[in-house]
C-alpha cells in the first residue's frame, strides 16, 4: 500500500515541478545560501559569555548559582535539596556528575534515587539533576543530549529541574552550537535519539493568556554555573 | 463552508472580538519588539526564503534523503497520499501493537486529517494534551488560532467546562485550572500505549524531526508512551541540520516574540540501544493530501514556504475581526485564505482568496516573506475563470457587468455622460444624507455595498471641470 503511494508521490511532485522521473540534480544546481542565524556575540559580550548566560536565565524565570570546585558543588547540592525538602531525586550519570559524587551525597543526605526506567516512580521525584552539554548564553538555553547515562525523563518529569553547566560549556549563540553539534557527527559519535534545548521551565499562555508555570514539565528551574 | 455568514456571526461575538483584540494586538507587538532586536532580521528571512525556495524546487531528492536517513536511525517511514491513508497508517500501528489510547501533542497536520475521529471510530481512545488543544477537545470545538487555540475562550467557560467534563469544582484562576490540566493529562501520558506528534521542521541530512513548544507536553508525547508517531506534511523539509540555527529563532519570533521557545526537541529515531527512556519505536508519516499539486502553479508554489508561525494571523485586519473559525477549516488568516483552495480543492472554498484587503501586512511579516497578494490575485482569477466555464446566471452577469464597465470607462463621451447621468440618478437617495456626503442606502444590487457602507456620491462639478478652473487659477500645470 504504502510503496504504490510513495512512488506515487514522488511522480507527482516530479510532475509538478516538470521534470523527470529519476531527480538527484540537487548538487548541480546554485548552492544553498549560507545558514547562519541571528548572532549577538560582540566581542565584549564573548568575553563574559557566563554574566550573559546569567542574565538571560534571569528574563526566562530561572534562578542561577555559581560555584567553583566539588566541595563547593556538594554543599550548595545538599542545602538546596534541604530547602526544598526535597526527599528523592533522579540524575543524569555524566563523567562530571560522577566525579564529583554527587548521587552519593544525596543518598547519604538521606534521599531516594529513582531510576528512569521506572517514569512512575520518577514522576514522584522532588528534583531532576542533569548536566547541559552545552548552554547557549544569548537565549539561557540548555542543551541536552540524550544517551544510556542521560534520560530524557530527568529533565522533565520531576516538578524541579536543576543544570549543572561547566563553564567552558557555554557558547554565544545558536549558529556557535549548530557548529559544535556539525563537529560531533561528522567526528564519530551518531545524532542521539534526542537533542533537547531548554529554556526555562515549563509554561503556557493558553487561557486568556495568562502565564502559567508548570503546566507539563517542571515548575521550577535552576542553573549551577560551576567555573 | 460558508465565510460571510460565519464571519457576519464573528463580528457579533462580543467575547470573542475582546478576544480576538487581546491575543493579536499582543503576539504582534510582541513579534514586533522580536524582529527589532534581532540584528539583520531582514536578511534572515531572506535566506530563509531562498532554502525553502530550493528545498521545494527539489522537494522529491530531500524527500528520498530524510527517508534514508530515518531509516538509518531506526526509524519507519510512511507515505499517505491523502487524509485518509494517513489516518489508515496510524490506526493501524496502534492495532498491531494492541494500543488503546494515545497522547497526541498539538499537530496542525493530526487536525487536517481529523486523526481524532478516525482513532475513535477505530475504538482507540486520543487525547490532546497541549492545553490549549484539551479544552477545546473537551468542549468539541476546532482551534480557532495556530498558536493559541483556545483563545476564543474565556476563564469563565473554561471553569465550566471542566466543572461539567471533569467533575471538579467551578475554579476562576488560570493557575488552577491549568493544575487539573496537569494531573489529569500525567495520568493520561503513563497510561498511553503510543504518542502521536506533528513536526516543525524534518531535515533532509540527518533524518531528524523538530518539534518546538512552551509546555513540555510534545517532549512527554515523544518520551513516554512505548511507540511515537510523528505526521509531517511533505513541505515542512530543510536540507541541512545547520539550517535549525536560521529557522527555529525565525519560526520562534514570527510566532510569539519569545527569542526562542521553553522546549526545542530534535528527534532523530527511536531509543537507542542501552537508552533507558525514549520510545522503543518511531514512525514518520509523510502527508501530501493536496500539497503535491500546489507545485504544478509556479505562481502560487511559494504557500509551501509556510513555516506555520502565524505572524501573518495576527497582523490581518480581517483575521483579527472574523477569527480562524470563519475560514472553514484547519488553517486561517491569510495562510488559510491562500492554502485552504489549493488543498481542498478551490471549488471547496472559493470565497477564501476573496477574505482579503490585499493590503500586505501579512507579506511585511512573514519570515519566509510569501506574497500572499500575489498569491491571492492568482487564485481570484481562476475562481472567476472556473466561474465563468461553469456559466451561471450570476457569472454571466458580473463578465456583462464588468464589459459595460470597460466600455463606459475606456470612452471618455460616454464616461463624461454616464456621471451626469448617475449624478441626477443618485438625487432620490442622496436626501438620507450620510456622513460626508454619501449614499447610505441604495436599492438591489447597489445594496449589496450599502448595506456594509456608505457609497460616494457622484459630485456635481466634475473632478476635470475643478482641475481645469485650478489650472486657469494658477497659470498653468501644477
Amino acid at each position: 500500500m504504502t510503496t504504490g503511494s510513495r512512488e506515487e508521490i514522488l511522480h507527482r511532485i516530479r510532475k509538478g515541478l516538470g521534470r523527470g522521473e529519476g531527480g538527484g540534480h540537487v548538487d548541480s544546481e546554485a548552492p544553498l545560501p549560507q545558514n547562519t542565524g541571528p548572532s549577538s556575540g560582540t566581542g565584549e559580550k564573548r568575553s563574559d559569555l557566563a554574566g550573559v548566560f546569567a542574565e538571560s536565565l534571569t528574563g526566562v524565570n530561572t534562578s542561577v548559582y555559581s560555584a567553583s570546585g566539588r566541595d563547593a558543588v556538594l554543599e550548595f547540592i545538599r542545602s538546596f535539596v534541604r530547602e526544598k525538602g526535597a526527599d528523592s531525586f533522579s540524575i543524569w550519570e555524566t563523567e562530571f556528575l560522577k566525579s564529583l559524587g554527587i548521587k552519593e551525597s544525596l543518598e547519604v543526605a538521606g534521599l531516594a534515587v529513582k531510576s528512569a526506567e521506572n517514569k512512575a516512580g520518577m514522576a514522584l521525584s522532588s528534583v531532576g539533576i542533569t548536566e547541559a552539554d552545552y548552554a547557549i548564553a544569548d537565549t539561557g538555553t540548555l542543551v541536552l543530549l540524550s544517551g544510556p547515562e542521560r534520560p530524557r525523563g530527568v529533565s522533565l518529569i520531576p516538578p524541579t529541574h536543576l543544570a549543572i553547566v561547566r563553564k567552558e560549556n557555554i557558547l554565544s549563540d545558536i549558529s556557535e552550537l549548530f557548529d559544535k553539534l556539525n563537529q560531533l557527527h561528522e567526528n564519530q559519535e551518531p545524532i542521539p535519539a534526542c537533542t533537547t534545548f531548554v529554556t526555562g521551565p515549563s509554561r503556557t499562555a493558553d487561557i486568556e493568556l495568562n502565564l502559567t508555570l508548570g503546566v507539563h514539565g517542571p515548575k521550577e528551574l535552576y542553573v549551577l554555573i560551576v567555573f | 463552508m460558508n465565510f460571510e455568514r460565519d464571519s457576519a456571526r464573528a463580528v457579533e461575538d462580543k467575547n470573542l472580538q475582546r478576544a480576538l483584540v487581546n491575543v493579536t494586538d499582543r503576539f504582534r507587538a510582541a513579534r514586533k519588539r522580536a524582529s527589532d532586536e534581532t540584528p539583520g532580521w531582514d536578511g534572515l528571512r531572506n535566506r530563509a526564503r531562498e532554502i525553502k525556495k530550493q528545498t521545494i524546487a527539489h522537494l522529491d531528492d530531500y524527500l528520498l534523503q530524510l527517508e534514508e536517513n530515518v531509516r538509518k536511525s531506526g526509524g519507519h517511514v510512511h507515505w499517505a497520499r491523502d487524509g485518509e491513508e494517513a489516518r489508515n497508517i496510524i490506526i493501524d500501528i496502534a492495532r498491531r501493537n494492541g494500543v488503546k489510547s494515545v497522547v497526541k501533542s498539538k499537530s496542525m497536520a493530526t487536525e487536517e486529517i481529523e486523526l481524532n475521529l478516525g482513532l475513535e471510530a477505530a475504538g482507540i481512545r486520543a487525547v490532546e494534551t497541549d492545553l490549549g488543544e484539551y479544552i477545546i477537545q473537551l468542549a468539541g470545538e476546532h482551534p480557532s488560532h495556530i498558536i493559541a487555540p483556545a483563545i476564543h475562550k474565556t476563564r469563565h467557560d473554561i471553569s465550566e467546562l471542566f466543572a461539567e467534563k471533569l467533575g471538579v469544582p467551578y475554579l476562576s484562576e488560570p493557575q488552577e485550572l491549568t493544575k487539573v490540566a496537569r494531573e489529569r493529562l500525567r495520568d493520561e501520558f503513563l497510561g498511553a500505549g503510543m504518542g502521536v506528534s506533528g513536526a516543525n521542521f524534518g531535515v533532509a541530512e540527518t533524518g531528524t524531526i523538530v518539534i518546538v513548544e512552551n509546555e513540555g507536553n510534545a517532549r512527554l508525547t515523544t518520551t513516554v508512551p512505548r511507540i511515537h508517531v510523528a505526521l509531517m506534511g511533505i513541505e515542512k523539509l530543510l536540507p541541512r541540520f545547520g539550517d535549525l540555527s536560521l529557522f527555529l529563532p525565525l519560526l520562534v519570533r514570527s510566532a510569539t516574540g519569545q527569542k526562542t521557545s521553553t522546549y526545542i526537541s530534535l528527534i532523530t529515531g527511536p531509543r537507542r540501544g542501552a537508552d533507558k527512556d525514549g520510545p522503543e519505536e518511531f514512525h514518520l508519516v509523510l502527508l501530501d493530501n493536496g500539497r503535491s499539486g500546489i507545485l504544478a502553479n509556479p505562481e502560487t508554489r511559494e504557500s509551501l514556504y509556510c513555516i506555520r508561525c502565524g505572524a501573518c494571523l495576527n497582523n490581518c485586519p480581517v483575521y483579527r475581526k472574523v477569527g480562524g473559525h470563519s475560514y472553514g477549516w484547519v488553517y486561517s488568516g491569510p495562510i488559510g485564505a491562500i492554502i485552504n483552495p489549493q488543498l481542498m480543492g478551490i471549488d471547496e472554498a472559493p470565497e477564501l482568496p476573496f477574505a482579503s484587503s490585499l493590503c500586505g501586512a501579512c507579506r511585511d511579516v512573514c519570515p519566509v516573506k510569501i506574497d500572499f497578494p500575489k498569491v491571492l490575485l492568482e487564485l481570484r482569477s481562476e475562481v472567476v475563470t472556473r466561474k465563468e466555464k461553469t456559466g451561471g446566471a450570476s457569472a454571466l452577469l458580473e463578465s456583462l457587468s464588468f464589459k459595460f464597465w470597460r466600455a463606459v470607462v475606456t470612452h471618455r463621451k460616454i464616461y463624461e455622460l454616464a456621471l451626469r447621468f448617475s449624478y441626477y440618478a443618485q438625487r432620490p437617495w442622496k436626501t438620507r444624507k450620510a456622513r460626508g456626503g454619501g449614499l447610505r442606502s441604495l436599492p438591489y444590487p447597489f445594496s449589496r455595498w450599502t448595506d456594509e457602507r456608505d457609497f460616494p456620491a457622484v459630485s456635481e462639478t466634475p473632478f476635470r471641470e475643478r482641475w481645469k478652473k485650478m489650472k486657469r487659477r494658477d497659470g498653468g500645470a501644477p
